[in-house]
């Protein structure tokens, strides 16, 4: 039996005398390099989990998730804070394409990254400067704006050392996130919290100061080397409504929202009629609730065509405002001066599909009805006020247009845009991904590189998102053979690994408290709430040591990584290729890839 | 009884009992089978291999893979050879080694039962394990009475599927009255190892029966392997459970079943099987699954 534990020697046997005489085993069969079987090779692959993937800015959300998964809050939020300005406003606001990508959901309910989002950010260090931050490079770039574009631009390109000024026209900045998202969503000490640890960084922001009126677009550039729009949609369109002259009675969302912002709420009467289905009509909606009316919308099709997220609606109902679905207003008739309005309006039907694959509303003839109202707001869009352009760039169809790497000309100095006003996907994280991908173009003209290469090269996934800690750190953050646009969709999960865990409960206000204030509904997750959330993350594409590959291995080829490092090794001298390993990768971050590919994956 | 699969991290050790450059086909099932087993009975182990493929795996003379001693002994005699083995180290005084035969289907269902049978009744200690792959896979692929009904084997070709059911062995075993008698997969590796190690702590004759996907053999892709083994015990084909003392327990209830048409299509050798055959599979399987569940409540 000694013999046995000689496990090294390949030859362990020189010449017959070695052989035992006792006809058993010794040695090993080390020297049958299986190894040459093979026609495909296993290889540690990172591919992109689907939430990052559907992330309009790419935010490495596995990232951050495994670091809170490992109790690391503060590592968590600095690894956020390299994809992404403010985590406690998107922790809040963002309308979460990443959850409705989640893997998750094909087992027991999509991982509710938002909520562990705004957790992250509560908690982060708002005080310290970013250890990632560049020198100062001696440029100087102005945002026009102080929205989620704007500042998100500004963020970005101070993290890569611009000198950086932003100009906002009203007297608090924040643009679209103070004067359109209500408190309820977003309180406003999260913004002021947010924007002061920007300014902190060194942004500049001057409020009060409209570019068009105060300053104009030309001074702006002979002060500054670089020019970032972003300065939305605040022009709200008007409906077209006979006898819509009733003063402050018919009114856009749009303003309500933003006087009630300011603190000078609107004194809307007791009952508010809203027109509109999308969610600046539900933020009206709902803000009017909390200011003591009885709330109506008005929608010209039904729930599911609403452009607002299913779940706003369902917390408008809970909060008690009625709906009238397949009604369009056509006109509004007043009993007496200053009397009680009648919103007459017409019944809809459903018809056919239109080009946006929404069914058309088509009116039944002669089928109208009345709404009684004191205040009706409208809510059926915004558009960009272009007129400070001065024509000096170019727009297409009431939008400032732009290319790839955000540029819009270069009037004199290189002027980037982004944000509502170009055109967009109009939410707060597109306009977040458009400061991003700006940031770096500049930052790639001032270095004399093609943006367009760059913003290729930082690509994720198969949608806009960018890595822009990649383009900020000397090395990559893994140094793993990676696959950045390959998504590790449903196909790549094997859900049999995986033990159902719902979704962990968020404590929500009941309807009737929270209809009597401004304050947040949602209670926030604690440090054992955000960790069973976290660890409900399966961690697509991305590899976790669970060791199914080295369980499974029939040709004991797969080892673990030597003492310290991450993951396992290949042993390609006896791997024969049989790609068990790969099918059984929970999450899929095995590739197999032909014997003769360069790629080098052999350790994870 | 486990409710859900999933797997926990492995310790290394037992690792080095099996060594690479092992001669068996890719995605071989057996040899993962052998991986775990050694795993859970570690170093002390005596392995006595009959005409099977693991006669093949395990290396050619005067080298092994396996890092135990191992003897190669003829077709019908695994266990014969396991209890003169056994009997040997008594006489030596060798304590708290175990002994364990590793036979195919082909050496336990047909040509070695009778010495298993005697072995069994004399309730030799040794561990006996089948590694069933269903055929008389290193020969090419020809029937034994572990072949399941349906099957494609090169003695069973298209036009004449086997008919007739599978053998059962632990039926045949568990009238002998040994003290353990256990299935297990290697997709449910935690549940196989604790079982090798429950095994080796028993004193008497022990046999653990192992579904063992055989790629080339059963038409599928060598990295179906697991898979295949997680499908038979997931559309409960082959429940795992274990008998101790005569009291059965089912060591994993799957949470999702499946039907037996997910595992029987994935497979080429059920290629030709009409749709009756697989519903008539399939109430066999239900009637035997509630039998063993009745056997478990009892």
């Amino acid at each position: 039996m000694s013999k046995c534990s000689d496990r090294n020697g390949i030859y362990p046997f020189r010449s017959w005398r070695d052989i035992t005489p006792m006809l058993s085993s010794v040695g090993t069969m080390r020297h049958n390099r299986t190894g040459s079987w093979r026609f495909v090779k296993p290889v540690y692959a990172d591919r992109v989990p689907p939430c990052q993937n559907a992330c309009p800015s790419g935010n490495d959300i596995e990232g951050w998730i495994r670091l809170l998964q490992q109790g690391d809050r503060e590592g968590a939020w600095w690894h956020l804070k390299r994809e992404e300005p403010f985590p406690a406003i998107l922790g809040r606001v963002c309308f979460r394409f990443c959850e409705a990508a989640c893997n998750r959901s094909t087992i027991d309910g999509c991982l509710n990254i938002r909520h562990l989002e705004r957790y992250v950010g509560d908690g982060g260090p708002h005080e310290a400067d970013a250890p990632f931050r560049r020198p100062e490079n001696g440029k100087r770039l102005a945002v026009v704006g102080s929205g989620p574009a704007g500042m998100s631009a500004a963020y970005f390109a101070r993290l890569l050392g611009f000198s950086v000024t932003v100009f906002e026209r009203l007297a608090k900045p924040g643009g679209i996130l103070r004067v359109g998202i209500p408190a309820y969503r977003l309180p406003r000490e999260v913004l002021e919290r947010e924007f002061s640890s920007l300014r902190r960084l060194g942004v500049e922001i001057r409020t009060g100061v409209s570019v068009g009126d105060d300053i104009g677009l030309g001074p702006l550039a002979a002060d500054h080397d670089y020019l970032f729009l972003a300065t939305g949609c605040h022009q709200p369109i008007r409906l077209p409504l006979e006898g819509a002259s009733a003063g402050d009675r018919v009114l856009p969302a749009l303003d309500f929202l933003r006087r009630s912002a300011e603190g000078r709420p609107h004194r809307p009467g007791g009952r508010v009629v809203v027109v509109g289905g999308g969610n600046t009509a539900i933020d009206a909606a709902r803000t009017a609730v909390r200011l003591g009316c009885a709330v109506t919308v008005v929608y010209r099709r039904t729930r599911p065509e609403m452009p607002a997220h299913d779940w706003e609606v369902e917390e408008a109902l809970q909060e008690g405002i009625d709906f009238r679905f397949l009604a369009a207003p056509i006109r509004v008739e007043a009993e007496a001066e200053g009397g009680p309005l009648r919103l007459v309006c017409t019944e809809m039907t459903l018809g056919d599909p239109g080009p946006d694959g929404r069914r058309r509303p088509v009116p039944v003839a002669d089928r109208t009805f009345e709404i009684a109202a004191d205040t009706v707001l409208t809510a059926i869009g915004e558009e960009a006020d272009l007129v400070y352009l001065a024509d000096r760039l170019q727009t297409e169809s009431g939008f400032l247009a732009v290319a790839a790497d955000q540029s819009a000309g270069a009037p004199g100095i290189p002027v980037y845009a982004g944000g509502d006003m170009i055109g967009a996907e109009r939410t707060v994280i597109h306009a977040v991904a458009h400061g991003k991908r700006a940031a770096v173009a500049m930052d790639c003209h001032r270095r004399g590189l093609d943006p367009a290469t760059v913003l290729d090269g930082l690509a994720v996934g198969t949608g806009t998102g960018i890595r822009f800690a990649d383009y900020i750190e000397a090395a990559p953050l893994s140094p793993v053979h990676r696959e950045p646009r390959s998504v590790a969709g449903p196909d790549r999960i094997v859900a049999d690994y995986f033990r159902r865990v719902p979704p962990t409960p968020v404590a929500v206000r009941s309807p009737e408290a929270r209809r009597g204030d401004f304050d947040p509904y949602e209670e926030p997750f604690n440090s054992s709430t955000a960790a069973a959330e976290a660890k409900r993350c399966l961690h697509c594409g991305r590899c976790t040591e669970c060791d199914n590959c080295r369980i499974f291995c029939p040709d004991l080829s797969i080892h673990k990584a030597t003492e310290g490092g991450f993951g396992y090794t290949v042993d390609y001298a006896y791997c024969k290729g049989c790609g068990i390993c790969s099918t059984e990768c929970p999450r899929g971050a095995i590739s197999m890839v032909a014997e003769d590919a360069a790629a080098d994956g052999s350790q994870r | 009884m486990q409710n859900e699969f999933t797997l926990s991290r492995q310790p290394t050790d037992g690792d080095h009992l099996l060594q690479p450059g092992v001669l068996s086909c890719q995605g071989c099932g057996g040899t993962i089978a052998m991986k775990l087993a050694m795993k859970g009975l570690g170093p002390r182990t005596v392995v006595v291999i009959p005409a099977c493929c693991w006669a093949i795996i395990v290396g050619t003379y005067p080298y092994s893979a396996l890092q135990v001693p191992v003897l190669q002994v003829p077709f019908a005699t695994a266990a014969v050879c396991a209890s003169g083995v056994r009997a040997g180290l008594d006489a030596r005084g060798e304590d708290g080694v175990t002994v364990m035969a590793w036979a195919g289907d082909g050496g336990t269902f047909d040509i070695g039962l009778q010495s298993l049978s005697g072995a069994a009744e004399r309730n030799e200690d040794i561990l006996y394990v089948c590694y069933d792959n269903e055929a008389y896979m290193n020969t090419g692929v020809q029937r034994s009475s572990a072949t399941p009904p349906g099957a494609w084997t090169t003695t069973t070709p298209d036009g004449a599927l086997k008919m007739e059911p599978k053998k059962d062995l632990a039926a045949i075993l568990l009238a002998h009255g040994i003290p353990y008698l256990a299935t297990a997969s290697i997709a449910y590796p935690d549940d196989l190892v604790s079982k090798f190690r429950k095994a080796r702590s028993i004193r008497g004759t022990r046999f653990i029966h192992m579904l063992s996907p055989c790629p080339p053999g059963w038409g599928i892709d060598p990295d179906q392997t697991v898979r295949v083994s997680r499908l038979a015990v997931q559309t409960r084909l082959f429940p795992l459970y274990e008998v101790v003392e005569g009291r059965t327990t089912v060591t994993v209830n799957p949470e999702a079943v499946k039907p037996v048409r997910e595992y029987l299509g994935l497979q080429g050798r059920f290629g030709q099987m009409s749709d009756d055959m697989t519903a008539a599979v399939q109430d066999s399987v239900d009637s035997r699954w509630e039998a063993l569940m009745a056997e478990a409540a009892g």
